[in-house]
């Protein structure tokens, strides 16, 4: 068994990326992305190198697409507080003023 | 060494912000964004919790933060290699364990089992539910 070399950026499976997307993001895309870059793994372990290749893509489309809808969800709740917050202190800075 | 010095030091902004942020934010208080899985469905995702015991976390609450989320206390160790990967520019060796069959089997296995145990509502496992 010979573990791959790595060549993406930082890494090759997304298995921590997928983790974190998972733990952070509150969507079930994480999860998908984790199944993947198991997928990755076993594959590689099996001498499927095209196999492996077509997981990492797909664990990758899973991880990114769960960030960007989980950053997309976060902005926006952000956004709602932030205009709220603002409504909410106007109106108690105009009754004590 | 540049790029190594700015990503270091962009990170190190967010981060301190974050821990801030959770340090003296009760995420209990509602200003926080709440799990979307969880408001649509009701039930809850493997990431429910997470703030609730990253707060619990820095305030030196080993066991509330246990309880709160156990993946997310599990895994803390690999999400901070990975930072330290991360910022100092390195891949993964590729001995690493993140490259193990084995290893990212048992990942799936346990993510899985985590979620569908938690939303049992029964002890023990409604211990697992944050």
């Amino acid at each position: 068994m010979t573990p791959p070399g790595p060549k993406g950026p930082f890494s090759e499976n997304w298995l921590v990326e997928a983790i974190l997307v998972t733990l952070l993001c509150c969507l079930p895309f994480g999860v998908v992305g984790i199944i993947f870059a198991a997928q990755v793994n076993t594959k590689l372990q099996a001498g499927d190198a095209e196999g492996a290749e077509k997981s990492r893509r797909d664990a990758a489309k899973w991880t990114k697409l769960g960030f960007w809808i989980g950053l997309a969800c976060i902005l926006l709740y952000v956004l709602f507080v932030f205009v709220l917050g603002v409504s909410f202190l106007g109106a108690a800075g105009s009754m004590s003023n | 060494m540049n790029n190594r010095f700015l990503r270091i030091l962009f990170f190190t902004i967010a981060a301190g912000a974050i821990l801030l942020l959770y340090f003296f934010v009760e995420p209990k208080n509602g200003i926080l964004p709440k799990c979307f899985f969880h408001q649509l469905t009701g039930l809850y995702c493997p990431g429910c919790g997470v703030q609730r015991s990253f707060h619990a976390l820095l305030n030196g609450h080993i066991l509330t933060a246990i309880n709160y989320n156990l993946l997310f206390i599990l895994f803390l160790p690999l999400i901070i290699y990975f930072i330290i990967l991360f910022l100092w520019g390195k891949k993964h060796p590729a001995t690493s364990v993140i490259y193990r069959a084995n290893f990212s089997m048992t990942v799936v296995i346990v993510v899985i089992s985590f979620w569908v145990l938690r939303n049992l509502p029964f002890a023990p496992f409604s211990w697992l539910a944050p």
